[in-house]
């Protein structure tokens, strides 16, 4: 979560790639023009893949048991995993799918299904994996219509010559109905949809196989210290006050300047705004406004506690007040707000850099009371004694928010070099 | 040896995840000596940032305070030491980019699997997962967890040497179907190393190549009786300069300039602590408190291990640690009243900016009751990693037949460790030797007699690492650069007594032949002056219950050295309750600290109110 030798605000110039994590289908053509809000991407997912298919209980595995398949295979519905040693046994694939993984020691082949092919209902024959007749199977069933289940649970039961025998459920999902002319439990697939957007305002450069593309362009970008929730697009409203929140359009990305309130996430969430810019929120109302949430876009400029915006950040935000901006949580737990147009020359280029600071040189200040606030290096002072008891190394500072001077540990000031925001 | 004779200057450097920091020990007809330290933030990055400019700047703080130089051309100057320019050789430390990452997988999670765990560990590794068959997962979340396992080996321990193949064939068969990747590198195989049964070496070593490049070691448990870690050990040592250094970005530059000495720093510490544990015949447990884990290293009657704790620390992991433990788990410590939302974003803060410093009294008090729950818990999870071996057969004489003990008995008893040498940053800049002195003591909460140790420089692994080279420098620094804080009195009892009960007498005779006694009383805690360079005869006898490692009411009697703080005797009992119901809120470890002398009883009070 370091942000050593990183961007606190500059224009980059990006190829974002913007894909969904499961194939889908893909909205847009090399070439296109695109906005921060255009969706580039959609799945439509259902849970429970892979499906397991357990040779062992349909064909009693054996040295003479065959599977037919190989880890990569790609097969349809119908087409036979494997063969029993005499000619009626055997095991078809319930799905088209890509074998994933099988265990020739256990009979076990896994199949993941082809994105695209998967039912939303799927049919669970217990008949033959308990070998009984249709007609008496609903003795054994032991889940109720509406019940809720998980991959691998078991379905029925039933006593078989050597032991019992069990139907399980190869995926996750609701039991909608037993049929009992059939012997079959339906179940309803949780489904869940995914649409990724561009993010940033540029051009579609290439498109990543069925899942997503990458995008061209020139960007703005601010980077937070720390960022939450989920993926945010919306225009943005700067504003000063948590009571401002009471005027803003649902959709909206608000960076609040003034110092936050207990209620101002929560706020936010409960007027429709996608994502939340702040110097500085509480941790437990963040993560309660998350719980609700966990959608909510969130970036916190300076560090946690209660914290104003950083005046250097303000300038920024402004400029682009009433744009379509971008919140993208990255991998560390960073986050950076993307803009869809470049900085002016007014705004500077200013990053974090390795070294140690030097009078005149500007400083971000990492201490617990002034997380996140510039200042200015005034002169290295030597080693000083705190309250802490700690003999510390130390530089005397000049805050920008406040002009107030202080003494304050090299340890905690991390360098910031400016320059030219191009 | 004649190479070794030759090198009399040798820069040393320990690469953390947080800092690195630098050693510079001469050799002359005296002997080694320190000639300074030097440090500076790491700057390795997963988006390409070296490890070569914190190593420079470390280099440059050492220059500036000893003014021999050391960079040339932002570049370690390694061309032989001349009068009062360079250094012969470089020897590095790392645990930076995620330090080496095992995969560790086993048949059975509570024996060849927690087996392979502990081979790992030993090494110096991190052990990014475990899998087993038996571990309650699905086998698609097996397949998942092996895929994004992001390992830089594989250790695949499973089976008896007298054991079925088919079971050991199908853990490998997990491994075909994941086909897990190197962390690091071009893609291409992962090593894989089997030590598991002999008779399914041929088809496993068959089924692996496609995988990787498989190693075949000698069977960790060859009987459920048996347990043979150090082949593998050594295996995972010789793969790790291959496999991991050279494949990690950043780092071609270090090996350049350390020819390849370069190892895991955990690696090294254990080695020092080993070194420790033989030349003066004791137990020994060695804590690491790093920014993002807690290594725990334990040498009980000769046997090494290691456990980390990868969520807890002083530093990024100390969000983790109130995951763990709740606001309430580390207010307890607290000696200043904190409101509960100051400490959750103070946590996540120092989480964000790990290298900070406290400036404050409340800030400090805060870190150190973090880094006292980071302890506890972390040497409760080595305990419980460093276990008899389960499962085994135990043969009991007609005297045993009425006693049920079980397998699987942690071996790091409280009462069996003779010295606790504590490392890492937070106790090298504890303002006082008392401060660090009851840090270990609150965390560790040894019981008996301990001596207690602190690493202020942050030497143990760098010195770990070159005694190789230098044989005679770990010597110098077990007498002159470690540290002694104290000796510490100890005793145990159930149940405990209440408050200023007496517990048992203690006689002390001083060199010079003065004698006097001390009534030990239930809750308390005291402080002898006794000066690192005196020794001091004691007698304890405890009474009926109460503990001091021999039994229930038995005499000890000791030879004991002093240390920066003393002899401290510790009758607070076991396990410590800080705000316990004698006293509510920050009152027990205000007292705790008055007695250590580092607040009067006024400022106790005051702290309370």
């Amino acid at each position: 979560m370091s942000s050593r030798g990183s961007p606190m605000i500059e224009n980059r110039r990006i190829r974002k790639t913007r894909a969904l994590r499961l194939p889908g289908e893909v909205l847009v053509e090399p070439g296109d023009v695109v906005a921060p809000e255009t969706p580039i991407a959609r799945a439509r997912l259902l849970t429970g893949s892979p499906y397991v298919i357990d040779i062992g209980p349909d064909l009693r595995a054996s040295d003479e048991t065959r599977i037919e398949v190989n880890v990569g295979d790609r097969l349809r519905a119908g087409d036979r995993v494997a063969r029993g040693p005499v000619a009626p046994f055997e095991v078809t694939s319930p799905i088209d799918g890509l074998v994933e993984y099988l265990s020739r020691s256990r009979g076990r082949v896994y199949l993941r299904e082809e994105p695209g092919s998967e039912r939303a209902r799927q049919s669970i024959n217990i008949v033959e994996a308990l070998k009984v007749w249709p007609a008496v199977a609903w003795m054994h069933v032991r889940v109720r219509e509406g019940d809720e289940i998980e991959e691998g649970q078991i379905l029925a039961a039933a006593p078989g010559v050597d032991g019992a025998n069990y139907a399980y459920t190869p995926f996750g999902g609701t039991v909608e109905r037993f049929d009992r002319a059939t012997g079959s439990i339906i179940i309803a697939r949780n489904v869940e949809e995914h649409t990724v957007h561009a993010q940033v305002a540029g051009t579609v450069e290439s498109l990543v196989d069925a899942r997503g593309a990458v995008v061209h362009g020139e960007v703005g970008v601010m980077r937070g210290v720390y960022g939450s929730g989920g993926e945010a697009t919306g225009r943005l409203k700067v504003v000063t006050e948590t009571a401002d929140l009471a005027a803003v359009e649902p959709g909206t990305v608000v960076a609040l300047t003034g110092t936050p309130t207990a209620d101002t996430s929560r706020r936010a969430l409960d007027m429709g705004v996608a994502g939340l810019v702040a110097g500085g929120l509480d941790w437990r109302d963040m993560s309660e406004t998350l719980e609700t949430d966990p959608g909510f876009g969130l970036v916190l400029l300076a560090g946690f506690g209660r914290r104003p915006l950083p005046r250097v950040f303000v300038q920024g935000l402004e400029t682009f007040d009433g744009a379509m901006v971008s919140i993208t949580i990255l991998r560390d737990g960073d986050a950076e707000l993307l803009f869809p147009g470049v900085f002016g020359a007014d705004i500077p280029r200013i990053a974090v850099e390795p070294g140690v600071p030097q009078p005149g040189d500007h400083v971000r200040l990492l201490g617990v009371d002034a997380l996140g606030q510039m200042a200015t290096v005034q002169e290295h002072v030597g080693t000083v004694r705190y309250p802490s008891g700690m003999l510390l190394d130390s530089v005397r500072v000049r805050r920008h928010a406040d002009d107030r001077v202080e003494t304050i540990p090299l340890a905690n000031v991390e360098l910031c070099r400016t320059s030219n925001a191009s | 040896m004649a190479e070794h004779e030759e090198t009399r200057t040798i820069l040393t450097a320990d690469i953390g995840s947080a800092s690195t920091k630098v050693a510079l020990f001469a050799c002359d007809a005296t002997g080694y000596s320190l000639v300074g330290v030097g440090r500076a933030a790491t700057t390795w990055s997963a988006e390409g940032d070296t490890v070569m400019p914190g190593l420079v700047s470390a280099l440059g703080e050492l220059e500036a305070k000893t003014g021999r130089v050391l960079v040339e051309d932002d570049q370690p100057l390694l061309t032989g030491a001349v009068d009062d320019r360079g250094a012969d050789i470089l020897v590095a430390t790392s645990s930076a980019a995620g330090g080496m990452r095992l995969l560790c997988l086993g048949l059975v999670r509570m024996m060849t699997a927690e087996s392979a765990e502990r081979a790992a560990l030993g090494a110096g590794a991190t052990v990014s997962a475990v899998v087993a068959t038996d571990d309650g997962r699905t086998l698609s979340e097996r397949l998942d967890i092996i895929r994004n396992a992001e390992a830089d080996m594989i250790l695949m321990a499973g089976g008896t040497d007298t054991g079925t193949v088919e079971h050991v064939v199908g853990l490998a068969e997990y491994l075909v179907a994941a086909g897990p990747k190197p962390r690091l590198g071009d893609g291409d195989g992962i090593p894989i190393i089997f030590a598991g049964n002999v008779q399914a070496r041929q088809p496993v070593a068959s089924l692996l190549g496609s995988v990787g490049e498989v190693h075949v070691v000698e069977n960790l448990r060859p009987s459920l009786e048996e347990e043979s870690l150090e082949p593998v050990r050594k295996t995972i040592s010789d793969l790790y300069l291959e496999h991991v250094a050279r494949r990690t970005p950043g780092y071609a530059d270090l090996l350049y300039h350390t020819g390849g000495m370069l190892e895991p720093t955990p690696a090294a510490t254990g080695r020092i602590l080993r070194a420790m544990a033989t030349r003066y015949g004791v137990n020994v447990l060695g804590v690491d408190m790093g920014s993002a884990t807690v290594d725990v290293f334990s040498i009980i009657r000769e046997r090494y291990n290691r456990s980390v704790s990868g969520d807890l620390g002083v530093g990024y992991s100390a969000s983790g640690v109130l995951d763990r433990v709740g606001v309430e788990g580390v207010s307890r410590w607290l000696h200043h009243p904190v409101d509960r939302r100051l400490v959750e974003n103070w946590a996540i803060n120092r989480t964000l900016r790990p290298g900070t410093v406290p400036e404050t009294a409340r800030d400090l008090d805060l870190l150190h009751s973090l880094a006292r729950e980071s302890l506890r818990i972390a040497f409760e999870e080595h305990r419980e990693l460093v276990v008899g071996l389960r499962g085994i057969k135990q043969y009991r004489t007609f005297d045993d037949t009425f006693e049920q003990t079980k397998t699987g008995q942690p071996l790091v008893e409280a009462t069996a460790l003779d010295v606790i040498v504590g490392t890492g940053s937070i106790l090298g800049i504890t303002p006082s030797p008392a401060e660090a002195a009851l840090l270990l003591l609150d965390g560790i909460q040894p019981a008996g007699i301990s001596r207690l140790y602190v690493d202020r420089e942050g030497l143990l692994a760098q010195v770990g690492s070159v005694m190789e080279h230098a044989p005679d420098l770990a010597d110098a620094f077990f007498t002159r650069w470690l540290l002694p804080l104290a000796t510490v009195v100890a005793p145990t009892g159930e149940p405990w007594g209440r408050h200023r009960t007496p517990i048992a007498e203690m006689y002390l005779t001083a060199a010079d032949g003065e004698r006097y006694s001390r009534l030990l009383r239930a809750g308390e805690l005291e402080v002898i002056p006794l000066a690192t360079d005196r020794t001091m005869d004691i007698d304890v006898i405890p009474r009926r219950n109460y503990d001091l490692g021999d039994g229930p009411g038995k005499r000890v009697s000791a030879t004991i050295r002093g240390g920066e703080v003393g002899l401290i005797i510790d009758a607070r009992g076991r396990p410590l309750q800080p705000s316990g119901p004698d006293a509510a809120g920050p009152a027990t470890s205000a007292r705790w600290r008055a007695a250590m002398g580092l607040t009067s009883e006024e400022e106790a009070r005051s702290d309370v109110q």
